[in-house]
């Protein structure tokens, strides 16, 4: 596992895509960042930048999780995995940590600006390492599902777009939950099935809304930015995490059973 | 051997060759798939329940606060309180839950759901974006008194409803908006406004207003409507027996469009009723009672500092007349100190105003506020000249808040509200209008303010906003150094890195 | 060593390999030979557990491929035809990751690294980036991976294909030294490779195995007849009967004539070397030799060899 992690980890520094990342990051965050600190009143709230950042994650993570697998297959090297004495779990494993980590390194912009706040006299408050930690659970949950369409395919553009599109649609579950509930609705009622009277057919609606809702990953880490701990989000990505690796474990897995 | 069965097994291929091949899995590997799929479904279910489960058990004992202020949380005030709540009361919020754009959602969301936790199930949160679900405003708000809108939170319960307005629940640097029109919030009275709202909305002590009858009580359906609206219970009373009296629980007491004069015990009955924190509503109908003095109901107005006189406004400013051949069916605004200081829609419809005016001893503790007045140039038509001739053309108020400063707390005080107008109070103008229209959020809101809801022993302590302004402001010039820096030397730096190190690595 | 047993393997409704099953006993160095698409490679995966089988069985060194894989994998190293390598590792970055994965304890990581990079001679290269080197070395390095962590047998799947023909030499003289220690099963499409390095070969056809005999029994027997490609200059009429009548000389085909050239097969007894006699046979009919090849018997004459003796 830890030979997994510490290629492809070291990778991502011999190639430019580490590096690039980081950019990125210190450029969309410092863009921020300077915006609160040139504003006329200097509010300058980590939170927000945090808050900010994640809105990126769905072009960050599809950036560092395409190549985990999908370039392995098409240049072949995977075959040093399935024929190696170890478990495929390892290296499921070992890449997971090392975009991780990669994910958790590219805020170290995010501490400049934290060392340069206080300097500033200015004020981080415990929330701010809330926020980061929430960053980071919702990084690992979407480095797994990012992680698992690479997986699934040898080209490495096809697994981005892939894992774009799933995080896209994450983002927008919210609205897209409002929007369902509002088809089922009318649904409900032009139909009339079931006979459901107007009350019902809101609270039916709004059930499935609030199923759909429950799902939506952005807001259930949202507390940990607002400077309140909660284990539900925690024990939701981390649960959700451990599935998606665990899937992408079966479907590498796959090819010692699969007939094609 | 080895080259016998080599030629048997070319032999063997020629058959195999023509017959359609048949798929059959070994068992072993049928086996393998099986567990795959079979785990992977499993885990994923594992993962639904167990979420669901954390989620119903561990989810309230297992929330910690960690803001630096607690403002996350209820104080022990609210939360002694949430316990002792004996109805329902929801708390809705007009806007999506994840909607980014509600400012400071931060102070609200988190300590909601506080509310919610510590409420026993007797505090129900909702978020509902009135753009998803356009009924819930007409839901909550059938006549539109409250003018509810997005990003709104609604506290009720049964009947009683309030909207609280988020940016009221802070108070504001003042220098930082007179510097740099900035609203930059010091002080958080979230939780503070919050539960005063919920005791006042779940409060069961009713409040009680009751209409002054045996004096011609002309139809009141829509005056009803308005404060039905506002929790108020209404009943008509009568002073007229020997032992009745004005019960102690009345919170509000209003004469409307007196066709004669009111008795000599009822005017002692509501100056007392007065000195005891009493607040009145005085309407006056110059057009039907224009021939009536009122002796002794003077006497209860002078004794607030206003007077009634015998008198119908006249509106000379043609800009100000509804009507360019009707003088006395005018438009009223609100007078511009009050204007500055009240939230108070700008002008309303009148129609024949009696003159009203102020009547102040020197050495008085009466506060006389003209609430509506006329344009500038307004005078006074008289039915008899001679009463009060030194009248001249300016400005006269069409409604006036008497206080007496002498009693009572800065919250409650002995209160006269009075009106020359029938145009905010009956049925025949709310017959041709809204229940949403100037007039009636007039009312409303001056009703309101002199008849505080009272919230009982909770008082919620305010907090202190963690501030984010650096201590010591940036110069300009330092400002743009720090940009410089955080925009060009990291990101160039880890580039620069970054491009060092793979083309000193390509050439390996 | 390795025993596969009756692998079947259908790619959707198609069938790769049909029911393969042999042994290979340790120290053997096993020539697999057949035409591309005739299942080497399909079978060298399923033998190391990079694909699967439709049905059958692979142990290697007593383990199943398929229920202990750990441990049956622990035993082989396997070059695949592309050579499993990172171009953006160094040979020593890359060498230290397999023995990693391999599980090699720290302490003798370095010194088996050293080992292997001295055996396949890229020692000089340790410090390069694979993406730079030559395909002869990123081959080297490919072997270098399968040696690490010493593992008894080595399977290699077409080392030399692509190569220029000194590094073709190279392989397998590299290939010929670590027979010494290990159990080494290699693929190939040229006869004439396996003939030179392998104990015994095993010719795969169309997913079935076609010949599993040892080297010399095979040669033997693939040397009933030998085929000259002659071009002269002379016309076919005159020169076919005295060539026939050369003993040893099977047939004789013409394969084009034009403006006097004559280009033709002629077909003799292996076991008599009839080169010399058809000089003097074309002297004698002033038929100047403009070109006299021997063909090498290609992988279809193998083939036809076998049938046609079975008949």
């Amino acid at each position: 596992m830890f030979a997994v992690f510490k290629r492809e980890f070291l990778s991502y520094f011999r190639t430019p895509v580490g590096w690039v990342a980081i950019c990125l990051l210190s450029v969309i965050s410092g863009y921020y960042f300077t915006g609160m600190l040139t504003s006329t009143v200097a509010y300058v709230n980590i939170n927000l930048e945090i808050a900010y950042l994640r809105t990126f994650f769905i072009i960050l993570i599809p950036i560092i999780t395409m190549r985990l697998f999908a370039e392995e297959k098409r240049n072949g090297t995977d075959v040093l995995l399935y024929t190696m004495p170890f478990s495929m779990k390892e290296a499921v494993i070992g890449k997971f940590l090392a975009a991780v980590a990669l994910q958790a390194l590219m805020l170290i912009s995010v501490f400049f600006h934290m060392i340069i706040t206080v300097l500033l006299s200015g004020f981080v408050s415990s929330a701010t390492w809330g926020a980061i930690f929430g960053y980071l659970v919702l990084a690992a949950l979407f480095i797994s599902i990012g992680m698992l369409t690479s997986a699934l395919t040898e080209n490495q553009i096809m697994s981005a777009v892939v894992c774009f599109v799933v995080l896209l649609f994450l983002s927008m579950l919210s609205s897209i939950a409002s929007q369902l509930s509002d088809i089922f609705k009318s649904f409900l009622k032009f139909t009339h099935l079931f006979g459901l009277s107007d009350s019902a057919i809101y609270s039916a609606g709004e059930g499935l809304r609030s199923i759909i809702v429950w799902f939506d990953p952005y807001s259930k880490t949202d507390c940990y930015t607002s400077g309140v701990f909660k284990l539900i989000p925690l024990v939701f990505c981390l649960s959700f995490t451990a599935v998606f690796i665990y899937i992408t474990y079966r479907v590498l897995e796959k090819k010692r059973w699969s007939q094609n | 051997m080895a080259k016998k069965t080599a030629r048997e097994s070319i032999l063997q291929e020629k058959t195999v060759k023509t017959m359609k091949p048949k798929v059959t899995m070994d068992q072993r590997f049928k086996s393998l798939k099986n567990i795959s799929i079979i785990s992977v479904v499993l885990v994923i279910a594992i993962a639904i329940v167990f979420n669901l489960i954390i989620d119903m058990t561990l989810d309230k004992p297992l929330t910690f606060d960690t803001s630096s202020v607690k403002s996350n949380t209820v104080s022990s005030m609210t939360a002694d309180y949430l316990k002792t709540l004996e109805r329902e009361v929801e708390i809705i919020g007009l806007f999506d839950r994840n909607d980014m754009n509600m400012t400071l959602r931060e102070y609200f969301l988190p300590l909601l759901d506080d509310y919610e936790a510590k409420g026993d199930g007797k505090i129900v949160l909702k978020y509902i974006d009135p753009e998803e679900d356009p009924f819930i405003l007409n839901e909550l708000d059938p006549n539109n008194f409250y003018n509810l809108q997005k990003y709104i939170y609604v506290v009720k319960c049964g009947d009683r409803l309030v909207p609280i307005d988020p940016s009221s629940c802070f108070e504001y640097d003042a220098d930082m908006y007179s510097y740099y029109g900035a609203w930059l919030p010091v002080t958080n009275l979230v939780e503070h406004t919050f539960t005063g709202n919920i005791v006042y909305v779940s409060s069961s002590r009713p409040l009680n207003a009751y209409y002054l009858g045996g004096h011609g009580l002309p139809s009141h359906h829509n005056m009803d409507t308005i404060l039905k609206s506002m929790g108020f219970s209404t009943s008509e009373l009568t002073l007229s027996g020997s032992n009745t009296s004005i019960p102690d629980d009345c919170e509000l007491l209003m004469i409307l469009q007196p066709q004669n004069d009111i008795t000599l015990t009822e005017k002692e009955q509501i100056k007392s009723y007065l000195d005891n924190m009493g607040k009145v509503l005085i309407v006056n109908d110059y057009d039907t009672n224009k021939n009536v003095s009122y002796t002794n109901l003077n006497e209860v107005t002078r004794y607030m500092g206003a007077t009634m006189e015998q008198g119908l406004l006249h509106e000379n400013d043609v800009t100000y007349l509804k009507n360019v051949d009707d003088p006395y069916s005018s438009i009223a605004v609100t007078e511009e100190n009050v204007a500055q200081n009240a939230f108070l829609p700008d002008s309303y419809v009148v129609e024949k105003c009696r003159y009203i005016k102020m009547y102040l001893d020197k050495s008085s503790n009466l506060k006389v506020t003209n609430l509506v007045v006329t344009s500038k140039t307004a005078s006074i038509d008289f039915e008899d000249s001679e009463i009060n001739s030194d009248v001249t053309a300016g400005m006269y108020p069409v409604a006036m808040l008497c206080q007496n400063t002498s009693l009572g707390t800065q919250e409650e005080r002995p209160s006269l509200l009075l009106i020359g107008t029938k145009s905010f109070t009956s049925d025949d103008y709310y017959s041709l209008q809204t229940l949403d229209d100037n007039n009636a959020q007039f009312i409303r809101r001056m009703l309101v303010s002199i008849c505080p809801i009272e919230v009982e022993n909770v008082i919620v302590p305010k907090r202190t906003v963690p501030s984010y302004i650096l201590q010591k402001p940036l110069s300009a010039s330092s400002a743009t150094a720090w940009a410089t820096i955080i925009m060009t030397v990291i990101p160039l730096g880890t580039l620069i890195c970054g491009i060092y190190i793979y083309r000193r690595r390509r050439h390996l | 060593m390795i025993e596969v047993s009756n692998l079947v393997k259908f790619y959707g409704d198609k069938r790769a390999l049909g029911g393969i099953s042999f042994t290979v006993n340790q120290g053997e160095i096993l020539g697999f030979l057949g035409p591309n698409g005739a299942g080497k490679t399909t079978t060298m995966n399923i033998i190391t557990g990079y694909l699967s089988a439709t049905s059958g069985k692979v142990t290697i060194n007593g383990y199943d491929i398929l229920e202990q894989p750990e441990l049956a994998k622990k035993n082989i190293g396997y070059l695949p035809e592309l050579p499993p390598l990172f171009l953006d590792m160094t040979v020593y970055e890359y060498l230290e990751y397999v023995s990693e994965l391999k599980k090699v304890s720290r302490d003798v990581r370095k010194k088996q690294i050293a080992n292997v990079m001295q055996m396949v001679h890229i020692g000089n290269v340790s410090g390069r980036l694979i993406h730079n080197l030559s395909k002869g070395y990123r081959q080297r390095v490919g072997i270098a991976q399968t040696l690490i962590g010493n593992p008894e047998v080595i399977i290699l799947d077409e080392p030399t294909v692509g190569l220029d023909p000194n590094q073709v030499i190279e392989i397998r003289k590299l290939i010929s030294s670590l027979a010494q220690n290990h159990t080494i099963i290699f693929s190939s499409h040229i006869l004439s490779e396996v003939q030179a390095i392998c104990d015994r070969v095993i010719i795969i056809n169309n997913g079935k195995i076609a010949a599993d005999a040892p080297t010399i029994e095979l040669s033997a027997q693939m040397q009933g007849n030998s085929h000259y490609l002659v071009t002269v200059e002379g016309s076919f009429s005159n020169l076919q009967m005295p060539l026939r009548a050369v003993p040893g000389i099977k047939s004789v085909t013409a394969l084009s004539e034009k403006n006097g050239i004559l280009q033709m097969d002629v077909m003799a007894d292996g076991s008599l070397d009839v080169r010399k006699s058809i000089f003097f046979t074309l002297a004698r009919m002033s038929a100047p030799i403009l070109e006299f090849k021997s063909m090498a018997p290609s992988l279809e004459d193998v083939f036809a060899d076998i049938t046609s003796a079975k008949k």
